[in-house]
């Protein structure tokens, strides 16, 4: 079965007045239809860039290198401008971390919802705000037509980013993404959002890549996981054994950081020490050694590659090294 | 499809209008739009109510429009005469008390040098000013905002880098030089339009792109620079996501987004140009507001020039009013009143 | 002609103030460029070239190329070249004259209005208010009515219309700034208001306000350009470029060179004000959009 997106050899880089550094490096990966990958890591890892680099999305002086596929059909270059822009929307949706920032504070929802399909002339007016009180009536509100009536700034978080799922999913993409879904959100809502999502992929058999630094939150909600560190996948796979049997010591970490809040009182929460370096410090190395309780000479020395290790990815020299 | 089960909705906000508690202890709706336009027009009252107290005590610094008149032909005892008659040697308490009467009734006094009613003096001149003031405006705008679009659109072009020197250039260049330069070329050297006075509707184009031309880089500058941050705003991303081209998110939406400081902006020169269009009023011998007040000052026509002022003051007011209301309606967060 | 993010984080104010003598900024360069080549010429004409306001009425209308008289002469045989370069002079005088008057008034109205913020703060707002609504014209021509054309009478009026900007300014700096930890300390510590405005307030928004000024003193030199042209402003024997184009509006096509010359040096200095500005606020990260006219 192909996949609803591909990705091979996505890098990302900046270059701006001669200054020039990698953002991202080599990500590969791919999701089915109707189901969920998530990419975590810390801030800063290269999450935003890679997501946005699959819309052709970046910031001036920023340009990235890679292929993408959708349904398998023809390799799309991650350089290509134009190719990009015809499969934005209607291909390849994203869901900003604000919601209701994603919407022009004059213009009623309504008329935002459907702009994007109606514009680009994929539905006629009419059978997009069928399909648009449709959405709403699915996501849970009670008078689609009141909500579609409202201005960006009445309404609240959690119907906000509702409404910004229905806008997204107006011309059916094929693979929405979800860039921090949650942390607009208040705590209580958090799940109910991915739940929301996690469904919504299965019925619209559309692939979704929720991207986050929440590891603990969001593993419930995905099948495939992929962990980055300084603009490399560190670890990826099956959501249960990335983390069951976490190969690279920033997974462990990771994970170990997220299940401490629900730990007794009084115990010492769970930290990696140090920060992640920014681009242009990136050693030569392994870029987690620094950080590693278990580095060794050869992790600082050499940077170790992705390797299939069972049935994930991992790139850690502990991995394929004989532990003494 | 049924509704998601489970799924909590938060409580949406609604637009609530002010309101004044009624005797049931409710509130009578009262829509935004009247207390807003209410509000204004007060405070609006009261600059104009400043602008002719503090006009009346400047103009009667002047001094006494007697001996201008008299220019120095008459006795002291005949200028004290001609004092009186005007009714310029009452206490200034006096006159000013008996001048806002009169306004109130719509009495602007009587000018000196004609001896006809102020107010229809200034009303007779106002439309030649209106016109060309009006037709810069437009003119102004109809050039800045196709400018600024594309100069936005086409960031760091070489059409952008062009645009943007010459439009420096400008702004170092004085306006009444300006139309004098206008004046020189095309209306005496090249006798292509007439330079002076109220002719024919074509001597309407040089004063019209003489202040306009000067406007047009201050207006190009605020809403290059509002464009390009609203191009950089959250929702232009969300926009570009769904495939709209760059060229429909400016026209559709960045340029309703900057209404809000543009039309400030553009109040703002107004106001000034309302005042300000003397010097140009002067080089073209333009029939107008600008040239009336100068020719009032020249023989200390007092209630001419406080006409003028007062003008000035409504026209202002006015002007902010319509510009609120305009971006009132433009911008939704505006309306909302919190109770 | 950027740095990297890293480096321009590190380095301090003063640095950057330090920029300001051989600046990498174009348009900084092109207007101490401009600025220096005005004044090496108002300089040498001062010494150099007779004087301007001498009318040598047998030499009146010559045209630019006659002999002795490279830009011609005026309709009373005054020499263009000479009166241009005395009055840039004059026009940088002005300049400076009514930036620091403005300046002085705006900041301290600035000052006190946003550190006070009680009815002293509504009240001065409401003059700026009122102030900004009057048109500038009009109240020129009423108050030149009064007042005799003389630099010094021309400066104050000048001001009047020009320190609001500053005081805007330096209020909403102010006003930010208060809020912050090390003036709570001032004040806790003792340290009288005064001090607290000078020596705290006053150096944060320095940079600022430096900008405003370099942009201002454009807008303060086409108002008295204007003034002058009126008749309102300076007249002989002070040298205004704007009174000379005055002069030559008598007969604009048959002299010419009376009009445009002046004018030009006029454009010149407005031009290098303006790219300063520019260019300091580019360089020093002050962004005064909003405030300035």
């Amino acid at each position: 079965m192909t996949a609803a997106l591909a990705v091979e050899g996505l890098s990302v880089r900046l270059d701006i007045d001669g200054v020039r550094r990698s953002l991202v490096e080599d990500v590969t990966f791919s999701v089915p239809r109707g189901s969920v990958m998530g990419i975590v890591g810390e801030t800063g890892a290269g999450k935003t860039m890679t997501v946005r680099s699959l819309l052709g999305l970046l910031p001036p002086g920023i340009a990235s290198t890679g292929e993408l596929q959708l349904d398998g059909a023809g390799a799309i270059s991650l350089s290509d401008q134009a190719a990009l822009r015809r499969v934005r929307g209607s291909g390849i949706g994203i869901v900003l971390q604000n919601p209701v920032g994603m919407f022009d504070p004059l213009i009623r929802m309504g008329s935002q919802l459907i702009e994007g399909v109606v514009r680009r002339k994929l539905m006629s007016r009419t059978d997009a705000l069928d399909r648009g009180q449709r959405l709403l009536s699915h996501l849970g509100f009670p008078d689609p037509e009141a909500a579609l009536h409202l201005y960006p700034h009445q309404v609240s978080g959690g119907m906000g980013q509702r409404l910004a799922i229905a806008m997204v999913l107006m011309p059916r993409p094929r693979v929405i993404v979800a860039d921090e879904p949650t942390s607009a959100l208040d705590a209580n809502l958090r799940v109910d959002a991915l739940r929301l999502l996690q469904t919504l992929g299965r019925e619209e058999d559309a692939a979704i890549v929720l991207v986050s630094h929440d590891l603990g939150l969001v593993s419930n909600f995905c099948a495939s996981l992929a962990v980055m560190y300084a603009g490399r996948i560190v670890e990826q796979g099956p959501t249960g054994s990335v983390l069951g049997y976490a190969e690279h010591p920033y997974t462990r970490a990771l994970a170990a950081c997220s299940t401490s809040l629900d730990v007794a009182p009084r115990v010492p929460l769970a930290v990696i020490p140090g920060t992640a370096p920014a681009p242009a410090d990136r050693p030569a190395g392994c870029a987690f050694a620094p950080r590693c309780p278990l580095a060794f000479d050869r992790c600082v020395a050499e940077r170790p590659e992705l390797r299939a290790v069972g049935d994930r990815l991992a790139a850690c020299h502990l991995a394929f090294e004989d532990r003494a | 499809m049924t509704a998601m089960p489970g799924a909590p909705l938060d409580p949406i906000a609604p637009a609530e209008a002010t309101g004044l508690p009624n005797q049931r202890g409710g509130t009578l709706a009262i829509s935004p739009w009247l207390t807003y336009a209410g509000s204004r027009l007060l405070q609006g009252l009261f600059v104009i109510f400043g602008a002719v107290t503090i006009s009346f005590i400047l103009v009667n610094m002047i001094g006494d429009p007697a001996s201008v008149l008299a220019g120095g032909q008459l006795s002291h005892e005949q200028v004290a005469n001609l004092s009186h008659q005007l009714g310029y040697d009452r206490p200034v308490v006096d006159r000013y008390i008996a001048y806002v009467g009169g306004l109130l009734h719509g009495d602007l006094g009587v000018s000196i040098r004609y001896g006809t009613s102020a107010l229809g003096l200034v009303l007779a001149v106002l439309p030649a000013t209106l016109l060309i003031v009006i037709g810069a405006i437009s003119l102004a705008c109809a050039i800045a905002i196709p400018v600024s679009v594309l100069s936005v659109l086409r960031r760091g072009s070489y059409m952008d880098s062009a645009t943007r020197r010459t439009l420096i250039v400008f702004q170092a260049i004085p306006e009444f030089w300006f139309a004098l330069m206008l004046a020189m070329v095309f209306a005496v050297a090249l006798r292509w339009l007439p330079s002076m006075g109220f002719t024919s509707p074509t001597a309407l184009i040089l004063p019209i792109i003489a202040i306009a031309l000067p406007l047009v880089s201050s207006l190009v500058r605020l809403l290059r620079a509002t464009l390009l941050d609203v191009m950089a705003s959250d929702f232009v991303l969300a926009l570009r996501a769904k495939g709209i081209s760059d060229r429909e998110i400016v026209v559709r939406h960045g340029l309703r987004n900057v209404m809000s400081p543009f039309l400030t902006l553009l109040a703002l020169h107004l106001g000034w140009l309302i005042g300000g269009t003397l010097i140009i009023e002067t080089i073209f011998v333009w029939p107008g507001v600008g040239t009336l007040l100068v020719n009032a000052v020249k023989v200390r026509d007092l209630p001419v020039i406080q006409a003028v002022v007062i003008l000035i003051a409504v026209a202002t007011v006015i002007l902010n009013l319509v510009v609120d209301l305009l971006i009132m309606a433009i911008d939704p967060r505006i309306r909302q009143v919190r109770r | 002609m950027s740095v990297g993010v890293r480096s321009v984080r590190s380095r301090g104010r003063m640095a950057r103030l330090s920029r300001v003598v051989w600046p990498r900024n174009d348009a900084l360069r092109t207007s101490i460029i401009i600025l220096i080549a005005l004044v090496v010429f108002a300089i040498v004409g001062k010494l150099l070239l007779v004087d301007p306001t001498k009318q040598v009425l047998r030499d009146s209308y010559l045209r630019p190329g006659s002999p002795g008289h490279l830009l011609g002469t005026d309709p009373l045989g005054r020499d263009i070249l000479a009166w241009c370069a005395a009055g840039v002079l004059t026009s940088l005088a002005i300049c400076a004259l009514v930036v620091a008057l403005s300046m002085l008034i705006g900041v301290s109205v600035g000052l006190v209005s946003g550190y006070s913020r009680s009815w002293v703060d509504h009240g001065l707002m409401r003059i700026t208010d009122l102030q900004l609504a009057i048109p500038p014209l009009p109240l020129f021509i009423a108050a030149s009515a009064i007042v005799a054309g003389s630099i010094y009478s021309v400066v104050i009026l000048v001001s009047f219309v020009s320190w609001v900007p500053y005081a805007r300014l330096v209020r909403a700096r102010v006003l930010v700034e208060r809020e912050r930890g090390y003036i709570a300390a001032a004040r806790l510590a003792g340290s009288r208001t005064w001090r607290i405005l000078l020596l705290h307030l006053l150096p944060a928004a320095a940079t600022e306000i430096l900008v405003l000024a370099s942009l201002q003193a454009g807008t303060v030199l086409l108002i008295e350009s204007g003034l002058s042209f009126l008749g309102l402003g300076l007249q002989p024997p002070n040298t205004s470029l704007g009174y000379m184009i005055s002069v030559g509006r008598t007969d604009p096509v048959g002299s010419w060179w009376v009009v445009v010359f002046p004018g030009i040096m006029i454009v010149l200095l407005v031009l290098a004000f303006n790219l300063m500005g520019d260019g300091l606020r580019d360089l020093l990260k002050a962004d005064v959009e909003g405030y300035s006219r």
